[in-house]
């Protein structure tokens, strides 16, 4: 097994995904992804300096829409499938504070 | 004995054009159909278990309306009242959507799959969801949280996967056809392992509004039925352009009536990719199957010329990097917040968050979900993702330079037949024998797998036909095509 | 010691659309809570986004408003982070190849402090196009979500580091208010959260020549916040240097109640957004054919506009720029100015009278009492003379109040302007037999005392003689 591999931390890897693993699960998924992973070297094998990226199977662009709308579903068939609601209006969670302005981060 | 009667005795190897006469002429009803089928569910899925749900009083229901619509002359078309089994992880209004997985246990979906409202639109029934990989990973549906599927020809072996489901109880005469998804060979491999067809068409060509996405970049909804001609039906039901998905394609309407039976086989230029005969672990049944269908080709005067696909050797590395990075962006949103399975023991979100997605995903979605996170964290993306990225232009442009030199590529769907049941344990093993159907995806193209041959042991294999980009009318006049010599060079040996 | 201060600026802008940004759900801001949802925004299985066209329109156009760069080739993104106002735990947004990049802003006029700021360009990184998040409110053991703002397309807009004071950073905002509003992209209405900023900032010993980690500060919701809490970095930072401490790079937040900035995490914990090409969204080509017809489309800047208000109605350039400042402002003097108002007494009129009642009664122009019309009006019958400026006052707080036009008032009131000099002798007369003093001083050549004359007039008259005319038959009367 090369370095790259050895370095993935998969407690850190879990709780990006937000995952809870157990000792057992931590150590298999780490033996399972290294072995993936250094299957996967052969890639750095391969000279791709001059290749560009394809992220998507068809080639097309511009695909929008225009700024019309479409309608929305009713409050209550979107609180008939929350876990938790809170006065019959919002989606109720623990409370939390966001870790910066109220808005993406 | 009544036509009825006819069809009936017929109805696990009856396919839907058939049953469409059958309705038009009167020989059947649709209510008559959903009860034979029914029936046959109820006999054999216990032994089964394709079906996760079958809800048969609104398939009853809608096979009543389907009846009276075509007593007052009013069908909605043809295929007005014909049954078709959806895997579980398209969208049907009112219904689950489970993806096979815990962690939508309890979701009510409240809305239409544009598949879904395409086969409504046409009368077609939604009969019954069924079983899968969760979230459709995996390739012999053992990773379903809730039953194992068996394979109708041998009910100790996996039927394959994803689309496991819909391929056995298509093969085990439960529907006369299935909705499948295919992100790696999900419909191709189980439609090889059940002997049945199952078709991956051109990436845009389907709208995949309403597929809960695996990988975004690779997945298609596609028919799994039990002869090419009711393939191209399905298709014609279910393409064309969506403006709910930016990802399909202007012009994708597909014409069934196009593959028609005035092929000239010997026209055609069959490519025989030699590093897919390179493969390691090609079992020697599966590789005579191949070369027997090669020859079915050859005898009948088609071109078999040799294609070259140097990059596939990258294939897989490629293709699990990219499937899992976005498996692992698409999955995030399983969280236990807005809908679904939550678990809140201590009244902490990060909790709610662990707790309901340690709980909710099986041990092969959590192994991709990781992976995925892996590929694309910070100071790993350019290693992995960006590299699979190129590595996916190299092998596109391998299809391209192949196209220009044949129309079809003819190879295998799977390097083994149908197996028993956990005899691949480890995860690269696995992935590794996805390597005939993963580059289709990756580029886009269409590619079917039709019932071919038999192994030692009596189980089906299957061979894959693959197209250029929008390529569909050719790929299926040549499937229908070998459909029909191979049975007759069949019959010829015997 | 002496410090310099660098600051940056990453604002997000809510785009004033029809729809949200990835789908047809209504953008609207004050419905009912959790009714503008739908299975796209709310991140439901198997749904997919599709590009809002105006989304980008708006971006684009925002982009050649601050001179930038429009990508000729662009994509959309994902960012990663897990979040409850999230819906799909990932936002869609633009990593390496945003719509708009390397422009710029002028900025000039005075700061909050009041005191004039030097003319200064500041230069705009890039403009990139993403989603909106959903709105949470907190309460003490839970917080409640509600969706109707998830998906609303929202505009960044990053600014090189250019800034030096707080003064300077509320210029660049209210600068990039300007453009907002004056290219009809959003209100910027902060309450509302159509304009929010974080800012970066960072302090050295002057004339150091490395920089310093920098801060930023997130949770600033008004102007005024953002410019005190620059103010109380720029202190806290520099007493950091004074005692010898060392500046690690942190991401702090705004407490508006106690005025101070308090830590939320430092560089260690920053997050992993795992950013990687949205794979439902095709990329984005802009033809430079559609650049050209968007190009026309692009309104006046600001400053623009001041310059040409100069050189059209030969008003000062303080008036233009007051009266520029604000678009709905301007508008409403061309208005005036298209029904044959005079544009100084125009300009004069809106500045002295009509914004101290807007802003008395709180009020914004889209909510203005009085059309341009009827303003046009008003200074209309104050020039040809049918009421003086003392009676257009009055004349002019009964419309705000009542709606009326100026003529009905007047009518009504019996307010016009007394110009027959018979009517004006009569009082002149009584003005100068009751007042023996004032007219011995006015022969003796002193000027008060015609002014004290002319407001005798003025009072029997009722404010209605005309002032001029009473001021001359006074001269001629008394000698």
């Amino acid at each position: 097994m090369n370095e790259k591999s050895q370095d993935v931390d998969i407690r850190h890897i879990a709780n990006l995904a937000r995952l809870n693993l157990n000792d057992g699960e931590i150590s298999r998924y780490e033996t399972d992804i290294n072995a993936i992973l250094s299957y996967a070297e052969q890639l750095s094998k391969v000279d791709l300096s001059d290749v560009s990226p394809t992220a998507h199977a068809a080639s097309i662009t511009n695909v929008i829409r225009s700024d019309e709308e479409r309608g929305s579903m009713t409050r209550s068939e979107l609180l008939d499938n929350a876990p938790d609601v809170l006065d019959d209006e919002l989606i109720k969670v623990p409370v939390v504070i966001r870790h910066g302005s109220e808005g993406p981060a | 004995m009544s036509a009825a009667q006819k069809f009936v005795n017929k109805i696990d190897s009856g396919t839907i054009h058939e049953a469409s006469d059958a309705l038009e002429t009167g020989q059947i009803s649709s209510l008559e159909l959903c009860q034979n089928l029914i029936g046959r569910h109820d006999d054999i899925d216990g032994k089964i278990n394709g079906f996760l749900s079958l809800d048969t009083s609104q398939i009853l229901e809608d096979a009543n309306a389907s009846d009276a619509r075509r007593k007052n002359g009013k069908q909605l078309s043809r295929y007005d009242g014909i049954p078709i089994a959806i895997k579980d992880n398209l969208s049907v209004k009112g219904q689950t959507c489970g993806c096979a997985s815990k962690i939508l246990e309890g979701f009510i979906s409240p809305y239409n799959a544009t598949v879904i409202n395409n086969l409504q639109k046409n009368g077609v029934i939604c009969f019954g969801r069924t079983n899968m990989d969760e979230f459709a990973m995996g390739s012999t549906t053992e990773f379903s949280a809730y039953k194992k599927t068996s394979n109708p020809w041998d009910i100790n072996r996996v039927p394959g996967g994803s689309s496991g489901g819909s391929a056995a109880v298509v093969s085990s005469g439960q529907a006369l056809a299935a909705l499948g998804s295919d992100t790696g060979g999900s419909i191709r491999q189980p439609a090889s392992f059940c002997g049945v067809v199952g078709l991956k068409p051109t990436y845009g060509r389907v709208s995949r509004y309403g597929l809960v996405a695996f990988a975004s970049s690779l997945d298609q909804i596609g028919p799994i039925t039990r002869d090419v001609k009711d393939a191209a039906i399905l298709l014609e039901l279910i393409s064309g352009r969506d403006e709910l998905d930016s990802t399909s394609l202007p012009n994708s309407d597909f014409n069934h009536h196009e593959v028609g039976n005035d092929f000239d086989v010997s026209s055609l230029r069959i490519g025989i990719p030699k590093e897919f005969l390179e493969i390691d672990g090609l079992s020697s049944e599966v590789n005579d199957a191949f070369e027997k269908s090669i020859s079915v080709f050859r005898s009948r005067g088609c071109d078999i010329v040799d294609v070259k696909l140097p990059s596939i050797a990258y294939a897989v590395s490629s293709y699990y990097i990219i499937a899992t990075a976005e498996a692992s962006s698409n999955l995030s949103r399983f969280d236990g917040i807005r809908y679904g399975n939550r678990i809140d023991r201590t009244s902490d979100l990060l909790d709610i968050y662990l707790d309901t997605r340690e709980n909710g995903f099986g041990e092969e979605v959590k192994r991709r979900i990781l992976l995925g996170t892996y590929v694309l964290s910070s100071g790993y993306y350019d290693a992995y993702y960006l590299r699979a990225q190129k590595i996916r232009t190299l092998i596109r442009d391998d299809f391209n330079n192949a196209f220009n030199n044949c129309d079809l590529i003819l190879s295998p769907v799977s390097p083994v037949s149908a197996y028993p049941f956990g005899s691949v344990s480890d995860p690269l093993q696995m992935y590794l024998s996805d390597i005939y159907t993963i580059p289709v995806n990756l580029v886009g193209n269409c590619a079917i797998s039709v019932p071919a041959s038999f192994d030692g042991d009596g189980m089906p294999i299957g061979i894959q036909l693959i197209g250029n980009s929008m390529d569909e009318i050719r790929l299926l006049q040549a499937a229908h095509w070998f459909e029909f010599a191979n049975e007759m060079e069949k019959n010829d040996e015997v | 010691m002496k410090f310099d201060v660098v600051i940056g600026l990453e604002v997000h802008v809510q785009i004033r659309t029809n729809t949200k940004m990835f789908c047809g759900c209504s953008n609207r801001y004050g419905a009912e809570p959790n009714t503008l949802v739908c299975p796209v925004c709310m991140g439901y299985p198997g749904v997919l986004p599709v590009p809002n066209k105006e989304g980008i329109r708006n971006t684009l156009l925002a982009g050649l408003m601050c001179e930038c760069k429009i990508a000729l080739y662009s994509k959309f993104d994902r960012k990663s982070y897990f979040y409850p106002d999230m819906p799909k735990n990932y936002q869609i947004s633009q990593y390496d190849l945003p719509f708009c990049e390397d422009g710029k802003l002028v900025i000039s006029g005075k700061g909050l402090s009041q005191e004039l700021i030097a003319t200064k360009t500041i230069g705009i990184t890039r403009i990139h196009l993403e989603e909106d998040v959903a709105k949470s409110t907190h309460f003490k053991q839970y917080s409640g979500i509600d969706f109707n703002r998830a998906g609303v397309p929202l505009m960044e807009v990053v600014s090189e580091p250019d800034m030096t004071t707080p003064d300077e950073a509320y210029a660049y905002l209210t600068a990039l208010k300007q453009i907002m509003q004056y290219a009809d992209i959003s209100d910027c209405d902060m309450e509302k959260g159509q304009m929010r900023c974080d800012v970066n900032i960072s302090v050295k010993p002057s004339g150091s020549p490395t920089l310093n980690a920098k801060t930023e500060v997130k949770n600033l919701n008004s102007f005024k916040a953002i410019h005190k809490s620059l103010h109380y970095e720029i202190e806290r930072q520099s007493d950091v240097l004074e005692s010898k401490g060392h500046l690690v790079q942190q991401t702090r937040g705004w407490n508006d109640d106690i005025g101070e900035t308090y830590i939320m995490r430092t560089k260690e914990d920053a997050a992993d957004y795992r950013y990687f090409p949205e794979p439902d969204l095709m990329p984005i080509e802009i033809s430079s054919d559609y650049l050209e017809e968007l190009k026309k489309e692009v309104p006046e800047t600001p400053g623009q506009r001041c310059a040409r208000f100069i050189q059209e109605f030969s008003i000062p350039e303080y008036d233009a720029s007051v009266l520029t400042s604000d678009k709905a402002c301007a508008d409403y003097f061309e208005q005036c100015i298209r029904f044959g108002s005079n544009p100084k007494k125009t300009s004069n009129w809106i500045m002295v009278e009509l914004l101290r009642e807007l802003s008395q009664s709180n009020k914004t122009f889209d909510k203005c009492p009085i059309s341009p019309k009827d303003f046009a009006e008003l200074i209309l019958l104050i020039t040809d003379n049918t009421i003086n400026g003392k009676i257009a006052k009055t004349v002019f707080n009964d419309m705000f109040s009542s709606r009326k036009s100026a003529s009905v008032i007047i009518d009504e009131k019996g307010l016009k302007q007394v110009t027959d000099t018979k009517e004006i002798l009569e009082f002149v007369k009584r003005a100068i037999e009751n007042n023996p003093i004032p007219v011995q001083q006015l022969k003796e050549g002193k000027a008060s005392a015609l002014n004290f004359l002319v407001g005798q007039v003025m009072k029997f008259s009722k404010g209605k003689a005309n002032p001029q005319l009473a001021s001359e038959m006074i001269k001629k009367e008394s000698s």
